[in-house]
């Protein structure tokens, strides 16, 4: 029988998720004049901290979704 | 090493998706995530814009640059111009262009109700666009594509026209060609002029939606998402903002006089002399 893990108080937990970190946190001049270094088949994002932006390079340029709270 | 996702594109979208499931795509450049029953799509507001801290303003009565005769499209098949303009009054387009007559010209022209793009050699025909200009007073892209006789128009990145020319070139002989005011014909448009450029090829709708990059202009040097027409660029006229332009104070300021702005794609052809007194501004398209 499968039993869920408890806590010393009985409390039913929760399954622990590594959050999604992103690890290129930089000003948007710094994150435009970088290249990333990507395999096929996938992109890299970055989070602007002067500016909250997000951003998402496919190879080629940065593509910015712009804070919107 | 960066945070990655994986891209996808919108017709090879993963067929079995969970939910949470995100991707980049890179045709639409969108990020998209699976809510369990359908992709949800969030609009990149696109790429950074090239550095830009002027543009020209045109009274509409006599000002204009004067830009010489474009000799790289003469009789050419494949011509493109595209222009941000900030229109005085609500609903106008921009003047611009080279006129040697009523059938031999090339560019934007406004003139009351009359709003067209001519691409002439030989018949007295144009495209008029007044039903699909916006009636207001902000910052928009037009772009005219000339392709061996098919005309294609686009304003802020859409299509609003296609259409067929009788000539499949350009004319000869360019005459003298004109920011603010259609060659040396009495027609000219006040508002603010940027960025405008040409490219002795025919941009497609990918390059064009790249161009207006949702109203903030980019770097015509260098490939951008669905741009990629860089090496065909002939002419770009920064208003202000390449090395060499210089008003009246000297290095542009805002208010001056414009004096010489040069042709950022090849500088020393077709650079362009302010006449009659149009200014920097510092509004620009952002």
């Amino acid at each position: 029988m499968f039993v869920l893990p408890t806590f010393s108080l009985g409390v039913v937990g929760s399954p622990i998720v590594p959050p999604f970190n992103v690890t290129i946190r930089d000003t948007e001049a710094n994150i435009l004049a970088s290249t990333p270094s990507l395999s096929a088949g996938e992109a890299g994002i970055a989070f602007g901290t002067d500016t909250n932006d997000f951003y998402v390079y496919d190879g080629s340029a940065w593509y910015i979704f712009n804070n919107d709270s | 090493m960066p945070t990655t996702i994986p891209t996808t594109t919108s017709s090879t979208r993963p067929g079995s998706p969970s939910a949470g499931d995100a991707y980049f795509e890179t045709d639409t450049k969108n990020y998209i995530i699976y809510d369990g029953a359908n992709w949800r799509g969030y609009v990149s507001d696109g790429v950074a814009g090239v550095s830009n801290s002027f543009s020209g303003s045109f009274d509409g009565s006599n000002d204009y640059v004067d830009c010489g005769s474009i000799s790289s499209m003469s009789g050419v098949s494949a011509q493109t111009l595209s222009v941000w303009f900030k229109p005085a009054v609500a609903g106008e387009i921009p003047n611009i262009g080279w006129w040697s007559s009523s059938t031999t010209s090339y560019g934007w022209s406004s003139s009351g109700s009359i709003q067209t793009f001519n691409a002439k050699n030989g018949v007295n025909e144009s495209f008029d666009v007044a039903s699909s200009v916006p009636n207001d007073t902000e910052w928009h892209n037009y772009v005219a594509v000339f392709d061996g006789g098919s005309v294609a128009i686009y304003i802020d990145g859409s299509s609003v026209l296609t259409g067929t020319a009788s000539n499949t070139t350009l004319a000869t002989s360019p005459a003298t060609f004109r920011i603010g005011q259609f060659g040396t014909v009495s027609l000219y448009e006040a508002g603010l002029y940027d960025e405008i450029s040409l490219w002795d090829a025919a941009l497609d709708s990918s390059d064009v939606l790249a161009l207006y990059n949702n109203g903030t202009p980019i770097d015509l040097s260098s490939a951008a998402g669905g741009y990629d027409k860089q090496a065909d660029l002939t002419h770009w006229w920064r208003i202000g903002d390449h090395a060499s332009d210089t008003g009246s104070g000297g290095s542009p300021a805002n208010g001056d006089t414009i004096s010489n702005v040069e042709n950022a794609a090849n500088s020393g052809t077709n650079d362009g002399t302010g006449t009659n007194g149009p200014t920097f501004s510092t509004s620009v398209p952002s």
